[in-house]
């Protein structure tokens, strides 16, 4: 496992360092899959594992996200293969001090919990959240930054959207999984805000200065870095909460947590930490203050200005409380997927009648269209149409799921449909001929009928399995059963609960349509034609 | 051509190189019942596909009545309308339509190749089925129908848009003795209606019992046989 990470990891480096804007959204879909799977598996049938004890004593191995980029974790701009940021310094600062090599294990940000209490990696630093319920679960370190959240809005509405209480009514983006959602879920209720979860940082402000959104709510070291390089937002001066970056261990590790708790504090001591977050520009006098109530051991809380969930739900009360988002989060899966199978089935039976009957620039036309969509990933075809395309055609996120799930199974259904036209026995055609039937006539009244008989097994798999792909479309922001499903999971630190009503949702919508298809298949079921 | 239905003039069609006919020619006259004979494989389907327009050929000319098909010139869309028109065929195995019932395999043609109304169509169908004797199997569909009981279908379906010629491949295929008598029964009424038929069969019996001449087919050509009834 420990050779597979490394590997992976390496691979990733060079990747995103030749085409960094796949590499960095398809990131998300390998860690949904990798956690769903291995996750959910390892959680189920296997107890916690202890690798610490297997992990060569020389290696202090520590997880973060690149996807946080910059002052975080990131692939320096200019040695793609070696990885800088504040979180970088302080992981290699733990590594001397504790005489041993440090070695990054890349996890993404959500999942980042889970795989330390796997035993993959001993440490977490990625701009990781201070929260109750982490202290409750994990062994988290002192503080060692201080951070605030703030609320961004387009230049123009810096008037009008001063407070989340402004935005009713509004969207409002943050990264999900973390406080500011949270807060902006809390939110919902009171003001009325609709929140939208991105799984990075860069989206939700260039969808806020093109107005997909109205607002984001994120750390201010995160604001701050990107109104470095994208214009058009303001960060309003007044802070919604304060809360503070941690480094996570299990909390069976607390013995290595009270060592690196001694380090940092000597670190905080010497000026070691000052010079690192100076290097990186976020060294504000927040961390003088914070500094002093760890060194005179005051209590620092998680969270201030927010109460953040206290401590970790029992399962049963987990259950109780995301159920009615799970199910909601359902609803838009089974619409999005019906839609998107409606609109693939129009689109493929247009392309597999054209491939039969059209001409031969049509036909070459429609063969090109097919083999660029089966050959390209549909998350690059989702990415393109809702961000690539933006600034010609500002498509809203639903629609662009529907039409990238709608396009994407088009090409496959074309091929089902055109097999089996072509499969329709030749009497059959000549028998509608020899009566007189026109061509069309013959394909709409015979050959079509005859042919989707023979699509109907096919199809209802494509439809099984565009019902699970319909959680690719998430990182759109379309909040779908998979997508709320790991934000469940991540908050109450286990995918088994959430992982097994999850799975519970997607039987209950597939089976019955495996059902009626069964039924239809009967049905119609041909004798020798 | 006056009384003539169809009139073949050296027809040839070569199938990788080898002759399937080779140089045919013949001619039925209006009302005439004429059976197509020889042993299984020789070319008599090919021939009634010929005359269908379902086969092109390679040389020589078919005309039915006043429209000429050339071997040379292949068949054009508005030809081949104006040949469906006039010209029926009951094939070997049916081709009932899988997916309809038995009344709709009669009436959808009439309907939408015909332009005649539909309430008009299924009356039509049903009087044609009762006709046949299937009028009970309106509503089945043909997976659940007898080898006669398709047969006979597959006549009322070609008989309902009415063809003054109508090709028939192997009709006593699926049929018994008794059955294949009721066969011979309707096929006389359908002449003595006016229709023309042509009948392609290796039942000298059957064949001929009702026709009123035998062409042999062998080795590519057509012979016509004397002494017939």
């Amino acid at each position: 496992m420990a050779m597979f990470f490394f590997r992976w990891s390496e691979r990733r480096s060079t990747a995103e360092s030749i085409f960094p804007f796949i590499v960095y959204r398809t990131h998300f879909l390998h860690s949904s899959i990798r956690t769903l799977s291995v996750g959910l598996v390892a959680a189920v049938f296997l107890r916690p594992i202890n690798l610490d004890a297997s992990q060569p004593a020389g290696e202090f191995r520590w997880s973060g996200d690149p996807e946080g980029g910059a002052p975080f974790v990131e692939a320096d701009p200019v040695h793609p293969d070696r990885l800088v940021g504040f979180d970088v310094e302080i992981a290699e600062l733990l590594a001397r001090k504790l005489n041993r090599e440090p070695r990054f294990i890349n996890i993404t940000f959500t999942s980042i919990d889970q795989s330390i209490e796997r035993g993959d990696v001993e440490i977490g630093l990625s701009g990781i959240e201070d929260t109750p319920a982490r202290r409750a679960a994990m062994a988290p370190t002192i503080p060692y930054y201080e951070f605030r959240e703030v609320l961004s809005v387009r230049t123009g509405d810096r008037a009008r959207f001063r407070t989340l209480a402004d935005l009713k009514g509004r969207r409002v983006g943050t990264l999900g999984g973390t406080i500011a959602y949270e807060i902006l879920l809390r939110a919902e209720g009171e003001f009325g805000i609709r929140p939208v979860s991105y799984d990075d940082d860069v989206h939700p402000y260039s969808d806020l200065v093109i107005g997909r959104i109205d607002a984001v709510l994120l750390d201010n070291v995160l604001a701050e870095r990107r109104a470095r390089t994208v214009s058009g937002f303001a960060i309003q001066p007044e802070s919604v909460a304060v809360g503070h970056y941690v480094g996570i261990l299990a909390a069976r590790n607390g013995a290595l947590r009270d060592q690196i708790d001694d380090i940092l504090r000597a670190a905080m001591h010497d000026g070691t930490l000052e010079k690192i977050f100076r290097k990186w520009r976020v060294w504000n006098d927040d961390q003088p203050r914070l500094y002093a109530r760890v060194l005179a051991a005051q209590p620092v809380a998680a969270v201030t200005g927010f109460e953040a969930s206290p401590t970790m739900l029992t399962a049963w009360q987990a259950t109780l409380r995301y159920l009615p988002s799970l199910l909601e989060a359902s609803l838009v899966t089974i619409v999005l997927s019906c839609l998107a199978m409606a609109l693939a089935i129009l689109l493929g039976i247009s392309i597999a009648t054209g491939r039969v009957y059209g001409s031969p620039v049509v036909r070459a036309l429609l063969t090109g269209y097919v083999e660029l969509i089966r050959g390209t990933p549909i998350l690059l075809q989702l990415f393109v149409l809702y961000y690539g395309i933006a600034d010609l055609i500002r498509l809203p996120a639903f629609g662009a799921a529907l039409l990238g799930l709608g396009l994407n199974y088009a090409a496959y259904e074309s091929e089902i449909y055109r097999g089996a036209l072509q499969a329709v026995p030749v009497g059959q055609l000549e028998a509608a001929r020899i009566l007189g039937l026109s061509e069309t006539r013959v394909l709409t009244l015979v050959r079509g009928p005859l042919a989707l008989r023979l699509a109907l097994a096919p199809m209802t798999n494509d439809f099984i399995a565009l019902l699970k792909d319909s959680s690719l479309v998430s990182v759109l922001t379309v909040f779908e059963l998979t997508k709320q499903t790991q934000i469940f999971a991540t908050n109450i630190g286990s995918w088994v609960i959430p992982g097994l009503l999850c799975a519970a949702l997607y039987l209950a919508m597939s089976l019955p349509l495996a059902t009626l298809a069964r039924r239809l298949e009967q049905r119609w079921r041909l004798s020798a034609v | 051509m006056n009384n003539c239905m169809l009139r073949l003039r050296e027809v040839t069609l070569l199938r990788s190189g080898r002759p399937v006919l080779a140089g045919i020619s013949f001619d039925v006259q209006r009302g005439e019942l004429v059976a197509l004979m020889g042993p299984s494989g020789v070319g008599k389907t090919t021939v009634l596909r010929v005359i269908a327009g379902l086969e092109t050929f390679d040389s020589g000319t078919v005309h039915v009545e006043d429209i000429a098909l050339n071997g040379a010139n292949g068949h054009s869309p508005a030809m081949l309308r104006d040949l469906r028109a006039k010209v029926g065929m009951v094939f070997q195995f049916h081709h009932l339509f899988e997916h309809l019932s038995v009344l709709k395999n009669v009436w959808l043609a009439p309907v939408y190749a015909r332009g005649i109304p539909q309430r008009e169509a299924e009356d039509r169908a049903r009087v044609l089925l009762a006709a046949l004797g299937v009028e009970h199997r309106a509503h089945a569909f043909p997976r659940e129908l007898s080898g006669g009981e398709a047969q006979r279908v597959a006549i009322a379906r070609a008989l309902a848009v009415d063809p003054p010629l109508l090709l028939m491949d192997e009709p006593t295929a699926s049929l018994d003795a008794n059955r294949r008598g009721e066969l011979r029964d309707l096929l006389c009424t359908l002449v003595r209606e006016g229709r023309t038929l042509i009948v392609a069969s290796h039942d000298e019996e059957f064949a001929r019992g009702c026709a009123s001449r035998v062409l042999r087919i062998q080795e590519g050509f057509v012979f016509e046989e004397t002494g017939t009834t």
